[in-house]
């Protein structure tokens, strides 16, 4: 690979530059390298840093690693890359531009920011647009421009991961001295690591690494998705117990809810049966009533009854009584008998006296004869019998007056009796009864209903009701429980239909963990191989990079009698040997030459061959030590742009002692409005 | 007719309660309900020939319930009655009958269980 050359510099409106400044390094043969003086803060660094914009579009801010100065800003302050002159102005641009010839071309790199609008004034990052165009000056047509610059760039003039090595700023170099100086220097084997242009190799252990470690993740993705089957399996096993729990729970409260239905209705029951507290009172309102009226009755009765047992004990011996007046009517009729017998006998007792004596007869009044003496006894005969008659009759007679039989006819009266039975008194008394009977059965009711509205009739209703209340709460707690209970088990029976289906996710899981170990297997052998390729390779480099820092140490060390060279140790840490072979401490001049040393050893071995931009190159160094690098650069076959301050190289002394050496060398001060100006100095190798 | 200060007629002693429960049961327990109750218990000895010999009484003194005089002038003379009936008993007087037939009716009513519990239905009339 022939080496990059960079022959032209162009910066428009780039930091303190204001307006379009060139810089010219396209010297005679072999003289590419130049210096460009510069008192601080004048434009050093705005040169080395266009480099940075020119190859990756950004710059990084100094001690600031990733962060990036701004595109635009008002104030020079923010260090921003658009000139500030230029700031709000209409049309503000700014660009690099860097020429450089590299395998036999000549190429050109253009990258700015240009405005975003015609009319409006810049003064937003969001109004300037990139713009880039890199193009091979030495084609012609299509393939002038080269398209997708930044990788074109990375692959073939400087990846910026690289760039430290070239882009050096000799601000940083403790940095550097202190990163190499540790015992165990990762950085340091990682730059070499970088420098290795083998990306077969360093990007295959990195590829392959890459694959083996996404295979094992996904490889443990998928073990982890087994493991988290296993878990499930046991989740299954759990929610399947849990299943079978909340099911043998829904029996359990189903038969009891059935149970306390049961309690529920009986209490209904034992309520609607004597929870009658009104009914009752309507009833005993009724029955009361019915009481009252069979008292009236029963007092109508027994009044009636009384009435009627006064004469009832004539109506029991009436037929006594009835039979004894017909006893006394005979008695009667036979002593009338009598007396009209004893009438007429006395009568015919009268008449045969008359006869007797020769009176006249009383009836015809008819004269008589006294009665012969026959006569007269038939006549005393006769009235003699007719007195025995009389006085038979008057024997018989038993109440001779009829004051007699009417005394005795008053006396059976009084026990008589126009009546001859009890019939009414019995209706009555029957009627009585039932009454008492209506009563008595409606004192029992009227006991009855009275129970029901008896307070302890109350109490146990109200015990009974606060019972089924408490029961109808107990069974709305189940019906809310049962609901739960169903709700879960739909849950779970939900879940373990998620746990069946995955479950055939499993085989297939396995299936990928077999490819998946073998994929992994084989990127791991295959990093083994080309890390054991990379680590050989890297070794040799190893042994490379400190040959030729050994070299440019004691090139460039101004006590280099006393060293033998540079040590690079198998864990990557920098010594410096000294003739004793041993490890010397030195001074802190001398590290940061030793760190010059390997940084310029790390950029000759990268296989890059672009020039190094070496901002402020004596901070640290002694002045013999400046000088050596000096010598040492410009002696070498590389292009080097130093950039020294005044104490770091006085311009005239550059001139006078590198002047013909280099293609040109530049000064940079400052103007009005504290614009940098470039001022060639020694220009006369240029072509 | 004679007046009062007659000859008390008497029942035996132990039918007093007896006596009592009919007055108040079926005559009210009003004044002359005692007497009535006797009478009562008089027509039913009277109609069953229900008589208590005085010998069966208990010793304790006979209750009067009336005098004859009084019975005689306020209610009935019974002593007619008594001569058409075909009473053997030696020619005992108006009053020692009515004494025996009454301690008898209340026998009879005791018997039958006429007041605590049954009634006059009980009386057989035929």
């Amino acid at each position: 690979m022939d080496s990059l050359i960079v022959t032209k510099v162009k910066l428009h409106n780039w930091q303190g530059y204001h307006g379009t400044s060139e810089f010219n390094f396209h010297g005679t043969t072999d003289k590419t390298s130049a210096f460009i003086y510069a008192d601080n803060t004048v434009g050093k660094t705005a040169f080395w840093e266009a480099f940075q914009f020119a190859l990756y579009g950004v710059v990084e801010r100094r001690g600031m690693p990733n962060t990036f100065r701004p595109m635009i800003k008002e104030d020079s302050g923010d260090h921003p890359l658009l000139n500030t002159d230029e700031f709000g102005k209409v049309g503000a641009k700014f660009f690099v531009e860097v020429h450089f010839s590299h395998d036999g071309s000549n190429y050109r790199l253009y990258r700015g920011m240009k405005p975003r609008f015609e009319n409006t004034p810049v003064k937003l990052p969001n109004h300037l647009l990139p713009d880039v165009n890199l193009e091979n000056r030495s084609e012609m047509g299509a393939n002038r421009h080269i398209s997708n610059e930044d990788r074109w760039i990375k692959e073939n003039i400087l990846p910026n991961r690289l760039s430290k090595f070239f882009l050096f700023d000799g601000e940083r170099l403790e940095e550097y001295e202190d990163l190499m100086t540790k015992d165990e220097d990762i950085d340091l084997r990682n730059d070499i690591d970088n420098i290795i242009r083998t990306p077969i190799l360093s990007e295959g252990v990195s590829t392959f690494k890459k694959s083996e470690s996404r295979f094992r993740v996904k490889q443990g993705k998928a073990q982890a998705a087994i493991e988290q089957n296993k878990k499930r399996v046991k989740e299954f096993e759990k929610l399947s117990k849990h299943l079978k729990e909340a099911e043998a729970s829904l029996k359990k409260l189903r038969a009891e809810k059935k149970d306390l239905q049961k309690k529920v209705d009986e209490i209904e029951q034992w309520l609607r049966d004597n929870d009658k507290t009104k009914e009752a009172a309507i009833r005993l309102d009724g029955i009361k009533s019915q009481i009252e009226n069979a008292k009236k009755a029963e007092k109508g009765f027994r009044a009636d009854i009384i009435r009627e047992m006064k004469g009832a004990w004539k109506i029991i011996i009436s037929p006594m009584v009835n039979q004894s007046k017909q006893m006394l009517s005979k008695e009667e009729k036979a002593q009338k008998k009598h007396i009209m017998q004893m009438a007429r006998i006395e009568e015919n007792i009268k008449h045969l006296g008359h006869e007797m004596e020769g009176e006249p007869c009383t009836s015809c009044k008819r004269p008589r004869k006294s009665p012969t003496s026959e006569r007269k006894k038939e006549i005393e005969t006769e009235m003699s019998k007719l007195h025995s008659d009389f006085d038979k009759h008057k024997e018989n007679s038993r109440y001779p007056t009829h004051e007699q039989f009417h005394m005795r006819n008053m006396a059976l009266n009084s026990l008589n009796s126009n009546e001859s039975e009890l019939t009414v008194l019995f209706e009555k008394e029957t009627a009585l009864m039932d009454e008492k009977k209506k009563l008595k059965k409606a004192e029992k009711d009227k006991e009855r209903q009275l129970e029901h509205i008896s307070e302890e009739k109350n109490q146990l209703v109200r015990a009974k009701l606060t019972e089924q209340k408490s029961i109808k709460v107990k069974l709305e707690q189940h019906s809310i429980d049962e609901g739960a209970v169903l709700m879960s088990i739909d849950g779970y029976r939900e879940e373990l239909k998620e746990f069946t289906d995955s479950s055939k996710k499993d085989s297939k899981e396995s299936a990928k963990i077999k490819k998946l170990r073998k994929s992994t297997e084989i990127s791991e052998a295959l990093k083994q191989v080309f890390d054991s390729s990379l680590k050989e390779f890297r070794e040799k480099m190893r042994e490379k990079v400190e040959k030729r820092a050994t070299n440019t140490f004691l090139r460039i060390s101004n006590n280099r009698d006393n060293y033998k060279g540079l040590k690079i140790t198998d864990k990557y840490a920098v010594s410096i040997i000294n003739k004793k072979g041993k490890r010397d401490a030195g001074s802190q001049a001398q590290s940061l030459v030793m760190a010059y040393s390997i940084i310029e050893a790390l950029s000759s071995c990268s296989g890059f061959e672009f020039p190094m931009v070496i901002d402020t190159p004596g901070r640290g160094l002694a002045k013999s030590n400046v000088s050596s690098v000096y010598d040492f650069f410009i002696d070498s076959d590389r292009q080097v742009i130093f950039l020294p301050n005044d104490l770091e190289l006085d311009p005239e002394e550059g001139d006078r002692r590198y002047g013909k050496k280099v293609a040109a060398t530049y000064e940079l001060v400052k103007i009005d409005d504290d614009r940098t100006e470039v001022v060639p100095r020694e220009v006369g190798n240029l072509r | 007719m004679e007046e009062s200060s007659g000859i008390d007629l008497n029942f035996d002693s132990k039918y007093r309660d007896l006596r009592d429960k009919i007055a108040e049961k079926y005559f009210g327990g009003v004044k002359g309900s005692a007497r009535d109750a006797c009478l009562f218990a008089l027509s039913l000895g009277i109609r069953f020939n229900r008589r208590a010999p005085k010998k069966s009484w208990t010793k304790e003194k006979p209750l009067s319930w009336s005098d004859t005089n009084r019975l005689k002038s306020e209610i009935a003379d019974f002593e007619v009655l008594f001569d058409y009936m075909d009473i053997d008993d030696g020619g005992m007087n108006t009053k020692s009958r009515m004494d025996e037939f009454v301690t008898g009716g209340l026998r009879f009513i005791e018997e039958n269980d006429l007041v605590e519990d049954g009634s006059l239905v009980e009386i057989a009339l035929d």
